[in-house]
């Protein structure tokens, strides 16, 4: 399991995975292994909380288009609830913020 | 170019936290917005990031040279940034963002980095490895 992962919840909306810290080149390996694990369950949505990210690199970005990719593949969707400043601001800047479904709440995440 | 913090990492991602601690203090100093802050740090991970992946191949045991100075101009204060590999040489022309329409993974880093600093400049370095100058201003 990936030190940035706070909780795993599961529910009929799908798995919800509560992230904090920083995702970068250090990290970003762990954390796509369990999210990919994650994938593998093949549960309708993948639901990322992005609230206590404090950073995430092109390393951490990357990791979240390859799940993307794989959710799509099973015909289930990766969202992103409330990214940190900092998390909304690397995505402007690789112009992701239009790509990824990005919710406020768990509840519209859930919507999406 | 005044005030200079110098270091060498090795190239392992955990050691740029470190990076990323010192430049935070130095970039706030200096008097950048937040935000600027923010992308500074963001640039100058990008470049180490690349460097460990690209110069050195994933090896983890190579030198990295970090400098960070403050730019005291007339004009506006700044940030200049050099890092240094001894890694393999590659042609400056070929060191190119992908298209962002293409979206996978990967091939960020430098559109990145040219999207946050002013300047950006690589060049081979006398001796083998590359040297990246980066330079930001401080927004009147």
């Amino acid at each position: 399991m990936s030190d940035l992962i706070q909780c795993v919840e599961k529910s009929d909306h799908g798995t919800v995975v509560s992230l904090c810290g920083d995702i970068d080149l250090h990290h970003s390996p762990a954390l796509h292994l369990a999210l990919a694990n994650l994938c593998a369950e093949e549960p309708k949505r993948l639901i990322l909380k992005l609230a206590d990210v404090s950073y995430i690199d092109s390393s951490g970005i990357g990791s979240l288009v390859e799940i993307y990719r794989r959710m799509k593949k099973t015909n289930g969707s990766l969202v992103l609830v409330s990214p940190s400043e900092r998390v909304r601001s690397v995505l402007e800047i690789t112009r992701l913020d239009k790509f990824f479904p990005i919710a406020a709440s768990e509840e519209e995440a859930s919507g999406l | 170019m005044m005030k200079q913090n110098t270091m060498r990492i090795r190239s392992q991602p955990c050691e740029l936290a470190a990076v990323r601690d010192c430049l935070e203090l130095r970039a706030c100093e200096i008097g950048f917005s937040s935000d600027d802050v923010s992308g500074i740090i963001l640039a100058v991970d990008e470049a180490l990031a690349n460097v460990i992946r690209h110069g050195y191949g994933g090896a983890c045991e190579k030198p990295i040279d970090v400098e960070i100075g403050c730019i005291e101009a007339s004009a506006r204060a700044g940030i200049c940034i050099l890092i240094r590999d001894y890694g393999k040489q590659v042609d400056p022309a070929d060191i190119v963002g992908r298209p962002l329409e293409d979206v996978r993974p990967g091939g960020l880093g430098v559109h990145i980095i040219r999207s946050i600093m002013d300047e950006v400049d690589y060049r081979p370095a006398d001796g083998g490895g590359m040297l990246l100058t980066m330079k930001k201003s401080v927004q009147p």
